[in-house]
This record gives structure tokens, sequence and C-alpha cells, in this order.
């Protein structure tokens, strides 16, 4: 549980939100010093409106506010939307303060004029808080239309600057919506991946286990019935064994131990080793045509445990066999590995896999080799596995 | 280790010597195969030699030595002298591997026959190999691919390859005749065509009985470890 908890903490939203909030310190802080600065110095040229002087104090007390109330979890995730609203309207009422308590003139191009800076510095931050990423734009383009309203009738001379002034706060919005917008998608697709990442491992894991105790079961059940014959009962002993032993490797390790070396295995060695345990059953190890023949470490678990998959099947389903050909086969660039036996069979075309050999299906597709059951009642079953030898044809 | 090759008919009935350092095996063989006619039965090949009896059949154990120092003859060099003789010997063994069945067809055997199989189908070997047919353990299809593929083996034709390769991989008779088009009888008769030629090859090669495995590998064609791997 506690790593769940550590994993969403630690999760790509969490994080790009963390990011969102210190930008927003950041702009907003810069804006608070320069409206602060311009306030100082209308105070110190005696020339304060004092409206004017409220609303600076205002606006820099309520982006406080807003840092102190979001430094815990340090993001707007949460933050309500009447806060975006409280924002908006300082905003607005900083614009109409000016142009209530300030001549035309000084509306445009001074430092009195510290309002078109908050303005301009505020439209981009309406993103931080999460709602559609219609709304900052539509409360940019409400900005801006106070802005014309206030400062056009006194600078009629200057309009199109008034204007392009105009423009600005909107042009921000619009990109403050986009990259938080941006940021916020691939943070969920980040995390979505993540979270399939986390579900196909549990997946795997739980195919893992059942991979290795379905055998067990069966193991267990030969084990248990008192009409098992006696002559086998050493092998299922040997088997059961090595089945407690893999286990426990497995639950210790916490990860598929492998036998072999990650510089790959001659196809004759993997399936000699997977035949080893299965000494009561009549198998012909035909292989000496693969002995080159080298595979990958992830080719050669895919045969090992098809081919203990294959002979498991035939010890607990094949009926009375007299014979198991284990073969290995390397031409024409491609190898082969088959288990064939001459027991019961069944009807192929009509019988779904069991758990074991769907499982080699699985583990066979991700490891680019091809697998292919045959069978037929009273004709015995064949397990054939089929991949591309590297650089062709082994050499001898 | 089942038995595959059946050529010819078995007789109405056949005379066999039983030659097995194993009294029991040579108390109880009359009894358990009812439809051999046990003309004799010896303990060692020195004295079958010896008496040099006129039969269809020499069923030969293939050890017959009672410890190290015991110097009697046995194994590839026994089936050599017997067939030297004149006789048609059908080992008699649990013996499995590849080389020493190997050594046993090149020193002029005709057939193998396991001890653990049931009398039935045992019996039903015997009287074969009596009749002239050839029957060899199903290890040596994996054997004959082998030789092919090493191009040591005579020409096979395109099917005698294709029933020899499926057998080899334990294909049942019926999914591969089905496969082929072809009947089971059919198949049968590609695989004992290429099993001759193996089998010539064998007898042909004229393999000294005490040679290294490197030597028959080297006279069969084989690479270095064919007949030595493991798992093979």
């Amino acid at each position: 549980m506690s790593e769940r908890l550590r994993l969403a903490d630690t999760s790509a939203a969490a994080n790009v939100e963390r990011i969102i909030f210190v930008g927003f310190l950041v702009i907003r802080g810069g804006v608070v010093i320069q409206t602060l600065t311009a306030t100082i110095l209308l105070v110190s040229a005696l020339d304060i409106p004092p409206a004017y002087t409220a609303i600076a104090v205002v606006a820099t007390l309520w982006s406080v506010w807003l840092a102190v109330r979001h430094r815990r979890p340090a993001h707007f995730a949460s933050a309500p939307a009447w806060e975006l609203a409280v924002d908006w309207l300082i905003a607005l009422a900083t614009i109409v303060c000016a142009g209530q308590t300030m001549s035309g003139d000084r509306l445009i191009g001074t430092w009195d004029a510290w309002f078109y800076a908050w303005i301009t510095a505020a439209t981009p931050t309406f993103a931080v808080w999460p709602l559609s990423r219609r709304v900052p734009p539509i409360l940019a383009v409400g900005v801006a239309a106070v802005y014309i309203v206030t400062c056009l009738p006194s600078n009629r001379d200057i309009a199109s600057t008034v204007f392009i002034n105009a423009g600005t706060p909107f042009i921000f919005a619009l990109v403050g919506a986009a990259i938080c917008s941006m940021l916020r998608q691939l943070a969920a697709t980040t995390d979505e991946n993540v979270r399939l990442a986390a579900d196909l491992a549990v997946k795997l894991e739980r195919e893992r286990h059942w991979f290795h105790t379905h055998n067990v079961t069966g193991l267990l059940t030969r084990l248990a019935e008192s009409d098992t014959p006696k002559e086998i009962l050493p092998h299922l002993r040997q088997q059961a064994l090595f089945e407690a032993n893999r286990l426990r490797a497995d639950m210790d390790h916490h990860e598929i131990s492998s036998p072999f070396p990650e510089t790959g295995s001659a196809l004759s060695d993997v399936c000699r080793l997977a035949a080893r345990g299965f000494g009561h059953l009549p198998i012909d190890l035909r292989t000496a045509l693969a002995r080159q023949t080298r595979v990958s470490q992830g080719q050669a678990l895919v045969v090992y445990s098809a081919v203990v998959t294959a002979l498991y099947n035939v010890q607990f389903h094949a009926g009375r066999v007299s014979q198991v050909v284990v073969h290995a086969d390397n031409r024409d660039g491609r190898w082969e590995v088959s288990v064939c036996d001459d027991g019961d069979g069944f009807d192929a075309a009509n019988t779904k896999l069991g758990f074991g050999l769907e499982q080699v299906v699985e583990q066979a597709r991700g490891n680019d080799i091809a697998v292919e059951i045959t069978s037929a009642p009273g004709e015995g079953t064949c397990v054939y596995l089929r991949g591309a030898a590297p650089n062709g044809v082994a050499p001898e | 280790m089942a038995m595959i090759q059946q050529l010819g008919s078995p007789p109405p009935a056949c005379r066999v010597v039983v030659v097995d350092d194993s009294s029991q095996t040579r108390d109880t063989f009359a009894i358990a195969f009812p439809q051999l006619q046990v003309e004799a039965t010896f303990s060692s090949v020195e004295d079958l030699l010896e008496a040099h009896p006129s039969v269809d059949l020499v069923v030969a154990d293939l050890v017959l030595s009672r410890g190290p120092d015991d110097r009697v003859l046995q194994g590839p060099k026994a089936i050599s002298a017997l067939t030297e003789q004149g006789h048609r010997v059908c080992v008699y063994s649990d013996e499995s591997r590849l080389l020493v069945v190997v050594h046993c067809f090149a020193a002029g055997a005709v057939g193998m026959v396991r001890k653990s199989e049931p009398l039935g189908a045992s019996q039903a070997a015997f009287l074969r190999v009596a009749a002239g047919a050839t029957v060899v353990p199903e290890s040596m299809i994996g054997l004959a691919e082998l030789l092919d593929r090493r191009t040591a083996l005579p020409k096979l034709t395109g099917r005698q390859a294709e029933v020899l390769a499926a057998r080899a991989r334990g294909i049942a008779w019926d999914t591969l005749a089905r496969r082929m088009g072809i009947s089971t009888k059919t198949a049968q008769g590609h695989l004992d065509a290429a099993v001759k030629k193996m089998l010539s090859l064998l007898t042909a090669v004229n393999l000294d009985p005490s040679a290294s495995p490197g030597d028959i590998e080297r006279a069969l064609g084989m690479s270095p470890g064919d007949l030595m791997d493991p798992a093979g």
C-alpha cells in the first residue's frame, strides 16, 4: 500500500501541477514586485490616488493568500472556481480603478500604469485553475474589453496602441491555457501508460504464479491418488522436489530465474535440460541436428517452458504413451523444436488450449517464435516451435 | 524404443537359439514366446559357435560377461562372429545408447528387440526378423535423418526424405499419411527404403568393433559429436 501512495504522489500529473504552481509563483511574484515598486514610487511622489493604492494592496494580498493557501500540496489541482473568479475581478478592478483615479495620459506607457503589467501577467495564470481550456481566453476577452472601454476614450489619438495593448493579455491567456492544457494531457497520458504497465505487470505476475503452480497441482494430485503406479512414484517425487525448489527460488528472488546465460544457449542443451525430471516418460531426444544452433536467453526460456509444459501435458493428459520424441532441427535459416507423443490425442480444431500451452503461445509471440499444435484423436499430439536461426544456418 | 520396421511376412514357425548369461531368460524363453521353436540356449557365444546349430535366428543378449575379468565374446564382436558363421542375429537387450546400437547393426545384426517390450510385440518382432525382415529401434530413425542431412546416405527420394523427417519427429503414421495424401502402407514403404539405405551404409563402412565414436563418425560422414551428443 505504501508503494501505491508513493506512486500517486510522484505521478506525472502531480509533478506537472507542481510545475504549474511554480510558474504561477514566478509570474505573479514578478508582477507583485512591479506593482509594489510602482506604488512606492507613487507614494514618494505624493501623488497617491488612494483607491488605486488600495487595489494594489488588495491584489498583492490576494496573490500572497493564494500562494500560502496552495503551498501544500503546492498545486492548484483542487482549487475552487470561485478563486479564479476573484482573481479575474481583481484584474478588472485594477483597470477600472486606474481609469477612475488617474488622468487618461497616465494610463498608457507610464510607471503609474502598473495595472497593465498586472493584467498581462494575470491572464496567463488563469489557466492554473483546473477548468476548461476555453475559460482563460474568455476571461481574457473580458479583461481586454474593460481595458479598451477604460483607456480608449481618453486616448483616441493612440487608439491603435490601446487595441494592441488590449490584445496582449488575450494572447498571453491563450499561451497559458495551451501550455497548461498540453502539460496536463501529457501527464495524463504518461500516468495512463504507467497504470497500464502496472496492470500488465500484475497480470504477468498472476500468470507467472499460475504457470508455476498449475503443473504442481497436477503433481500433487498424482501423488495423492492411491492408484498412481508405484513404479512412477520415485519420478513424481523427483519432480515434486524440483518444483518445490523452483517455487522456493521464485519466492526468494521474486524474479524468473533463468538457467540460461545471457549470451545464449545451444538448442540441444535447452531441450535436454527441459526433459530432465521426466525420466519415467519414454522420451527419445533427437536434437543432434541443432547442437550448433544457439538461441537467445529469452528464446531459450520459451523453448524450455514449452517443452516442460508439453511433457507435463503428456504426463497428465496423453493417456498411455509408448514414445515421446523431442526433436530439434536447424534448416534453411530456421530452427524447429517439436515434442510429439503417440498418446490419445484430441480434436485440436475444437478444443481450447489449456493454461500452460496458452502461456507458451503468449510467451513465444513476444520472442519471435511461432507455435503450432497439431493433434487428432488416437494420433497423439505434436507441439512445434519455430524461429529464425541467428545468421541463418549456424555453422557446424 | 518401439519396434517399427516390418519387412516380409512371418513364417509358420521358426527355429531359434538363445544366447543369454541369465539363466532365467534361457529357462523361460520358450514359455514366453510359444510361437518360436527354441532349439537350444547358450550362456556364451563361444559355445554357440562351437555347436554351430542350423537355425533361422540367433537371439543374443549384448552383455554376457559376469565381471571385468570375464573375457568372453560379447557385444558387436560376438554379433560379427555369429554373422560370419552365417547366422541372422537379433539383439535382445534394453541397450538404448545410439553408439552401441550403431555398432550392433554395423556388425551385422538384423534386428534389435527390447527386453522391456510386451511379450506379444517382442515375439512378433522375432518372427519378422526370422522371416527376413529388419527390425530397428525407433532411435535409429533419428540416426537415419542425421545421416541423410550429413549427406552420408545414398540419395533419398523426396517422399522418402519427407516420411523420414516426419517419423524422426515422432509424427503418427496416420497423420503423416493424411498430410502426404498416401496410404499408411505406402508411407511405411518409403521409410523402409530409407532405413535399408542406412543399414547398407552401416555394413558397407566395415566398422571395427572397437572403433571410437570419432572413428565411427568419420567413417559415416557425420559431424564431430553427432553420435556422442548427450541429447541426441
